[in-house]
């Protein structure tokens, strides 16, 4: 009888040890999930800026990876909540910068850490950096 | 009736159990897709340019990922190690080839 009443509380207790580690797994995946979001979001705002936002427009053709300085001097005047709308970023901190060597051609917000994509293109004939992050 | 060994093992299966819904249910990171991403880049960029040399691709180095890269498959320079990304293009009758990993 002892037993039985032992066996019946250790499989209670692994009842909610499990309940516990189902709860976290689920809050690990949501987890996950939003920064995949967010990574992607990154990844898609990188991609506009550098093959429709910032690109190269002549002879009737969109040059990605080539970027325009002049579609940059304009993009620079946006402010950051613009920008953050313009690349559908609106619901996290944002950095932004663009830099050829030591020369930054575009600044928006401070570091945040947080999710990064670096991306490389033209400006010019320079090459240069694209940085976005997000929290 | 329960005996110890069928308690334990319930134990262990139920411990099992948990332990491997945490690590397997993930979402696939995107890291994979990044990497794949500035690779293609950096192989855009140096054709644009038609500049297949060191200095072009050592962003890569300074962006922190490793990488080699091949004429008609002769490796002329980068580092060793086994990529996550292969690049592969057709200029001026030559391939040419970009391998990555971080």
């Amino acid at each position: 009888m002892l037993d039985i009443t032992f066996a019946f509380f250790v499989i209670l207790l692994m009842f909610f040890f499990f309940l516990s580690v189902t709860a976290l797994s689920n809050r690990t995946m949501v987890e996950d999930y939003q920064n995949f979001v967010k990574e992607k979001r990154l990844l898609d705002a990188s991609e506009k800026l550098i093959a429709i936002e910032l690109a190269d427009y002549s002879e009737n053709t969109l040059k990605h990876h080539v970027l325009s300085l002049d579609k940059i001097a304009d993009f620079g005047r946006l402010s950051l909540e613009e920008m953050k709308q313009n690349l559908l970023l609106e619901d996290y901190d944002v950095y932004l910068s663009l830099r050829s060597g030591d020369k930054r051609l575009l600044s928006f917000g401070n570091a945040v850490g947080g999710a990064l994509v670096r991306r490389i293109a033209l400006c010019g004939e320079e090459v240069c950096v694209l940085e976005i992050s997000a929290k | 009736m329960f005996t110890v060994d069928a308690l334990l093992s319930f134990i262990i299966a139920i411990g099992l159990s948990s332990v491997l819904m945490l690590f397997l249910d993930q979402n696939e990171s995107l890291s994979q897709e990044y990497l794949y991403q500035l690779s293609q880049d950096m192989m855009e960029v140096c054709s644009k340019k038609a500049d297949f040399s060191k200095s072009c691709f050592g962003l890569l180095s300074e962006l922190g990922l490793h990488y080699s890269f091949s004429r008609n498959g002769a490796k002329e320079f980068g580092e060793d190690g086994t990529a996550i990304v292969r690049i592969t293009r057709h200029f001026s009758g030559n391939e040419i080839e970009l391998r990555t990993w971080v």
